[in-house]
């Protein structure tokens, strides 16, 4: 279980506050998707998991446990991490992208091919295709599948994703949450998702916290949302989805 | 004497392999040396904003610095020969690689990075795994840069005697020999060509095709071994030739950069090797008076030829011109006071720096003495080398004097002023009176008629302490003082400057003739 506790972030003056008192809790194993408009705070919520931000005040456990307590590069190790950026290593192949992590808890080479390879099967890439080519040779969906896998390297409990189908085409991001969704039910984790796109919300969460200008609005399932929303933001919020949506 | 150019080939092939050694173990040294400085300092400079000016402004100055400036203010610190030149040279290729260092790294796209941190890298990982290899084709580009220009900067390297391919260029210089110019010029920009090649490929393996993975660590490998390869062999030969450690009996023989310097370096180095049981090296063709007054002083060297006015002026700094006796007792009294130094008898003949016109253009213009040039001097152009001309003792004092208003004043080379009035370029040059290219070029020295100018014995200085220890160094010489006359000098000047025969070839048939070596 990941907790909030209190948490507000600015950057040195107060009046630029972007986290404002930001309580909740993410269950373990759920889909936790962190929803709002770009700028509202989600994406240094999530940062602050893995100490890539540090809050101004409150406090973040893990299991109880506080995660300033943790080094920083131990806590980052133990979570998947998947970026909107993909940030693949240019001059690695695929493979080596993919057992990186595995390399910096030096485990043995054997285990690190085999385990890459389970994982680019798991993301539906064929390993034999793409385990020696280099991140140029993708495309920005193969890429962003290759990123996943890599997060999912050594076997994480926790998954923070930042966007990760943000930058890509509708289909091809279609096809990527069917593999999210596919390997939800293979594997048990904690995936604390942020996107901007409310259907992917809707699609891949087990609850979703809408933000909006560093504050919760609402949080709940896709059912109490758009059964119960909340606030008045919530319900512009669906109203101007579902007007795209019959539009579309 | 011209040998044919085949000859002169095959009479080098010899020490042309041992100065390129040399060449190679110096700069691959000195570029080892940077990247072991200039990697540290550019990978700084990337994760510490707080130094990074500082780091890059200095390795900036370093190559606004002259080099011969550089390696002049090393000598009183690091002596003469191999560590001077080493450091030197390093300062130089530290920029390019620092500078590369520094931009391949911060020039990472944001998003590895990111991952990086995110994945939980630390910041040394980060920069082992991630950030080092994406920036390394940026980096070879600065290695490569700075191979390139130091081994053209090498050939600075022969001024404080630590050989390599200049040393043909300084010599030629020196000895008015073209040829040796080009044997050293050309295989320098060969070298420099080449192992630019081989750094470009491996520059391009690294870059481009990265996926060719067994294609890459073959080329990788071999350029590897190449160089490696390259670099110990250089440095094995040069460690054997030239990294000498001076062993007791031992004695450097040093000469400056003119062909008389040489000469009479020569005629001792020989009478030293043959007459007393010491071992003699010679450390020929340092670059000044500065250099090779602070070998001596360092124990780099223990004897060479010099002349007292130089002594008297440059070294001891004084001003009043006294009788060539006074000023030989005056040198030596406080040479011996002052740097432990003896000036052993005068060779016999003195030297005099003086300005000159052509013969002809002595004669059209009725000009023999320096007042006579001074009455027409704005319409003339003056060559000379910086040292006479910012010496106080040299052109200022006799500009004091007679108060000359040359149109221009061109700073050259000592040898190359004979070419510049041979071709009409300048109507004056500075001249040593014992030097035979004045009859050979029709040059008239004109009369010092203030005498402003004392006239410099030719004699040698040795350390104090080594004479002591080895009393038949002076016996070894000794046939040598008081029986070298102008004439004689001005033969032996001859013979190599003109007549292209090398300086110890002239010096060893001199003393073949008066009977010396038997």
């Amino acid at each position: 279980m990941i907790r909030f506790n209190h948490i507000s972030k600015s950057y040195n003056n107060n009046d630029a506050c972007i986290i404002k008192n930001v309580s909740l809790e993410i269950e373990t194993g759920e889909t936790f998707v962190l929803l709002g408009s770009s700028g509202c705070g989600k994406t240094t919520l999530l940062k602050m998991i893995n100490r890539l931000v540090e809050p101004s005040t409150g406090n973040i456990e893990i299991n109880g446990k506080d995660v300033r307590k943790y080094q920083p590069e131990y806590l980052r190790r133990t979570m998947g991490y998947v970026f909107q950026q993909v940030g693949l290593f240019p001059h690695m192949t695929v493979e080596q992208n993919v057992s990186i992590v595995m390399q910096l808890l030096k485990q043995p080479t054997k285990i690190r091919k085999a385990r890459a390879h389970a994982l680019l099967d798991l993301m539906d890439l064929d390993p034999k295709i793409y385990a020696e080519r280099f991140p140029n040779e993708l495309s920005g969906g193969q890429a962003q599948r290759v990123g996943v896998a890599r997060a999912l390297a050594i076997d994480p409990n926790i998954l923070l994703m930042d966007e990760p189908f943000g930058a890509i085409d509708a289909i091809t991001r279609n096809e990527l949450q069917e593999t999210m969704l596919k390997i939800r039910k293979q594997i048990h984790k904690t995936v604390v998702f942020v996107t901007h796109d409310i259907f992917e919300a809707f699609r891949i969460s087990d609850r979703i916290a809408i933000m909006h200008q560093g504050g919760i609005q609402q949080i709940g399932t896709k059912h109490d949302i758009l059964n119960y929303p909340k606030t008045n933001f919530v319900r512009q919020l669906i109203a101007s989805a579902t007007l795209m949506q019959d539009k579309g | 004497m011209h040998s044919s150019l085949f000859s002169f080939l095959v009479n080098h092939v010899h020490v042309f392999i041992k100065q390129l050694t040399t060449h190679i173990a110096l700069s691959f040294s000195a570029t080892i040396l940077a990247i072991l400085v200039g990697l540290p300092l550019g990978i700084w400079a990337y994760q510490q904003s707080s130094v990074r000016k500082i780091i890059l402004s200095i390795t900036s100055v370093f190559q606004t610095i002259p080099s011969l400036a550089l390696l002049a203010l090393l000598i009183p610190i690091l002596g003469i020969g191999f560590k001077p030149t080493i450091v030197t040279l390093m300062f130089y290729a530290l920029l390019p690689i620092t500078r590369n260092t520094y931009t391949g790294l911060s020039q990472l796209p944001k998003e590895t990075i990111e991952a990086a941190i995110g994945l939980g890298f630390t910041r040394w990982q980060r920069l082992r795994m991630v950030e080092l290899p994406i920036a390394t084709p940026i980096i070879i580009a600065g290695i490569r840069t700075a191979t390139a220009m130091t081994i053209g900067i090498t050939t600075i390297a022969a001024f404080i005697g630590a050989g390599g391919l200049g040393t043909f260029i300084t010599e030629g210089l020196a000895l008015n020999d073209s040829r040796l110019i080009l044997l050293g010029a050309i295989p320098t920009a060969l070298l420099a060509l080449i192992v630019d090649y081989i750094i470009a490929q491996l520059e391009f393996s690294l870059s481009a095709q990265k996926r060719q993975q067994l294609r890459l660590k073959k080329t990788k490998l071999t350029t590897i071994i190449l160089l490696a390869g390259f670099f110990i062999f250089s440095y094995g030969k040069y460690g054997s030739n030239n990294f000498f450690s001076k062993s007791k009996n031992t004695i450097v023989v040093a000469s400056k950069n003119f062909t008389e310097s040489y000469i009479l370096a020569y005629l001792m180095s020989e009478l030293i090797e043959k007459k007393t049981k010491l071992h003699v090296i010679n450390k020929f063709n340092l670059g000044s008076t500065a250099v090779i007054q602070n070998a001596l002083l360092k124990g780099a060297i223990d004897i060479y030829p010099e002349y007292t006015g130089t002594a008297y002026i440059a070294i001891l700094k004084h001003q009043r011109i006294l009788s060539p006796r006074k000023t030989y007792k005056i040198v030596s009294v406080e040479y011996k006071k002052r740097f432990n130094l003896i000036w052993l008898p005068p060779f016999g003949f003195s030297n005099m720096q003086t300005l000159a016109v052509t013969k002809y253009f002595s004669k059209a213009h009725h000009i023999k003495t320096l007042s006579d040039l001074s009455k027409i001097s704005s319409q003339l152009t003056l060559a000379a080398p910086a040292a006479f001309l910012k010496r106080g003792d040299a052109f200022p004092a006799l500009q004091n004097a007679y108060h000359f208003k040359f149109k221009n004043i061109i700073q050259m080379q000592p040898d190359l002023v004979y070419d510049a009035i041979k071709n009409k370029n300048v109507q004056v040059i500075e001249v040593f009176t014992t030097d035979a290219r004045i009859q050979a070029f029709n040059l008239k020295p004109l009369k010092d008629d203030k005498n402003i100018y004392p006239p410099y014995y030719a004699a040698a200085i040795i350390q104090s302490n080594i004479l002591k220890k080895h009393p038949e160094i002076r016996s070894a010489l000794e046939p040598l003082f008081g029986s070298i006359s102008e004439k004689t000098i001005r033969q032996l000047n001859a013979a190599v400057t003109l007549q292209h025969r090398t300086p110890k070839a002239v010096a060893h048939q001199f003393l073949m003739e008066k009977g010396l070596l038997s």
